[in-house]
């Protein structure tokens, strides 16, 4: 629009908010008095916790459950889609492990220590709100595969919840455990391997699928279930201590 | 307002990073000076409550260091600071104000003045990965104070700035400490020199002492001495005492030294600095030398 098209009064408020305000309120930063801080709500400080996850995060989430569903439709059997749909599950962590790991790759972990809020909270945020992620997109690839396969809604969960939470699980622990530069790589790593066996598993003894064996075939992911809370109590339990700071101060 | 540090300690196996610190502050500026491997930042990260003492209490008006409520007091500006590279200069201190509690439309509001403060206000859109060291420190200073912390600890918060940008944080810091306890450590003894209204020398973990510069500098009265003597004379004292400065003339030297004993019978004693304290204390090898020396020997 030209210039003398924009009312003058327009421009004058447009120009003050995106000006930076005078220099008569800097000098209400040496007065400790003047700044009445208004205290922020848990909600809004999950909501704006929730914008700086990274957006990759969601899309690639979206992407993958996108092709997985795609695949529902162009698999010859619904036991490939299922098996397929297992195998790829636990690279949703994977996307996840990049985000509780941010604080610590940008060495934002200290800064973030000593808000007020301290790093064992905001990791707890992060695990909550990516957790949620995880929640929403596994229930819906459960429910895409029980309306359009023959598969029961239990066997469906143990196929496709047991590589995600033995890969979580054994994520986390290295995690935890094994303090090496490449940690995403080795759970990378982890995640193809638990994905490809399995598959293997899936494509070869689709028979132990049936509601009938469901009783043994829970034994895996409910013991990796443990492991995974336990790892993450962990985890939490750490971020308080603060074990990284020594390598730091040394 | 008090901080009170009540025999702090931080152990690293048999290492003494921190060994019983006990010190109160109340509103002021202190200046935390210490050579190398002092325990200077190992203090300061305790202070911050992200490490956790080996023995000891840290308490600012009976609240806990590891309290909410005493990160909500506080205002940190560590020695290396990472940031997400993505962030522009605003996003990192709207990202660092949603961590200290400030409601989104204040923050923004703070988070600009704070910018301007800092002379960042040109470059709040850009990315922090372009900023040069010094503009990643201003930047780092201005989200120690977003949440108008009543404690401001600060880690070399001078490294990395030119000599103006120097001068105008010096003044920052001494209006702040008007209202509030600001800490801060540094190698530069005239930063600490220009500001800090308490200083406290820190060596191999062990506050060794604290005052007000006057008061630090009596233990140096007849210990700072200056002398005119020729060239070889002066690569011998040079061997013995703690020489601050040598300044070579057409056929003498002008030494400025410390010493517990004058070096010459000519020397005359001078009125000691700051630096010449530091020296005194951190110059370890002179000082075992300098005790070996005979009095008057010269």
């Amino acid at each position: 629009m030209p210039e003398h098209f924009i009312n003058k009064h327009d421009k004058e408020q447009i120009k003050n908010a995106f000006q930076a305000p005078g220099t008569h309120r800097r000098q209400d930063f040496f007065i400790t008095g003047s700044i009445v801080l208004p205290a922020q709500g848990r909600l809004e400080y999950f909501r704006i916790q929730l914008h700086y996850i990274q957006k990759r995060n969601w899309l690639a989430s979206l992407l993958l459950f996108l092709l997985l569903a795609a695949f529902l439709n162009t698999a010859e059997l619904p036991s490939q889609s299922v098996t397929v749909g297992a195998a790829f599950s636990p690279f949703l962590m994977l996307f996840s492990l990049t985000e509780l790991l941010r604080s610590r790759s940008y060495k934002m972990a200290e800064l973030e220590s000593c808000s007020r809020y301290g790093l064992h909270k905001i990791i707890i945020t992060r695990l909550l709100i990516l957790g949620s992620l995880h929640f929403l997109f596994l229930t819906a690839l459960i429910l895409l595969h029980f309306f359009n396969t023959d598969y029961g809604f239990i066997s469906l969960c143990y196929c496709i919840l047991t590589p995600f939470l033995i890969s979580s699980s054994l994520s986390f622990f290295c995690l935890n455990h094994i303090h090496k530069r490449y940690n995403i790589e080795i759970c990378g790593g982890i995640c193809v391997l638990t994905g490809a066996v399995c598959y293997l598993l899936n494509s070869t003894f689709a028979a132990i699928l049936s509601e009938g064996a469901a009783g043994i075939c829970f034994v895996p992911p409910l013991a990796a279930l443990c492991f995974l809370i336990r790892e993450l109590v962990y985890l939490v339990k750490r971020t308080e201590v603060l074990k990284w700071n020594l390598s730091l101060t040394n | 307002m008090e901080l009170i540090i009540d025999q702090l300690s931080k152990h690293y196996g048999r290492q003494k990073a921190v060994n019983n610190f006990t010190f109160t502050m109340t509103n002021g500026v202190y200046g935390l000076l210490g050579a190398n491997g002092a325990g200077k930042t190992t203090l300061i990260r305790m202070l911050c409550g992200v490490l956790q003492p080996t023995g000891g209490r840290i308490n600012y008006d009976g609240i806990p260091v590891t309290e909410e409520a005493y990160r909500a007091e506080l205002g940190y500006l560590p020695q290396d600071f990472g940031y997400y590279p993505d962030f522009t200069a605003l996003d990192f201190l709207l990202y660092m104000a949603c961590l200290k509690g400030l409601p989104k439309q204040f923050a923004r509001t703070r988070a600009r003045e704070l910018l301007s403060l800092v002379s960042l206000e040109d470059v709040a859109r850009k990315r922090v990965r372009t900023f040069s060291g010094g503009m990643i420190q201003r930047l780092g200073i201005a989200q120690a104070l977003l949440g108008n912390p009543k404690i401001l600890i600060l880690d070399e918060p001078t490294s990395g700035l030119d000599p103006r940008e120097r001068v105008r944080f010096r003044n920052l810091i001494a209006k702040l400490g008007n209202e509030r306890i600001v800490l801060f450590s540094t190698h530069i003894v005239s930063d600490i020199e220009t500001i800090a209204g308490k200083i406290l020398i820190m060596k191999n973990g062990i506050l060794i002492q604290s005052g007000s510069l006057q008061e630090i500098l009596s233990a140096l009265d007849n210990k700072v001495f200056e002398c005119s003597v020729d060239l070889e004379t002066a690569k011998r004292l040079s061997e013995y005492c703690t020489v601050i400065s040598l300044r070579e003339e057409s056929d003498c030297a002008c030494l400025h030294l410390v010493g517990n004993v004058p070096p010459s019978i000519h020397a005359v004693p001078v009125s000691p600095s700051l630096e010449d304290l530091y020296l005194y204390y951190f110059y370890e090898e002179s000082a075992r030398r300098n005790s070996k020396m005979p009095e008057y020997g010269i």
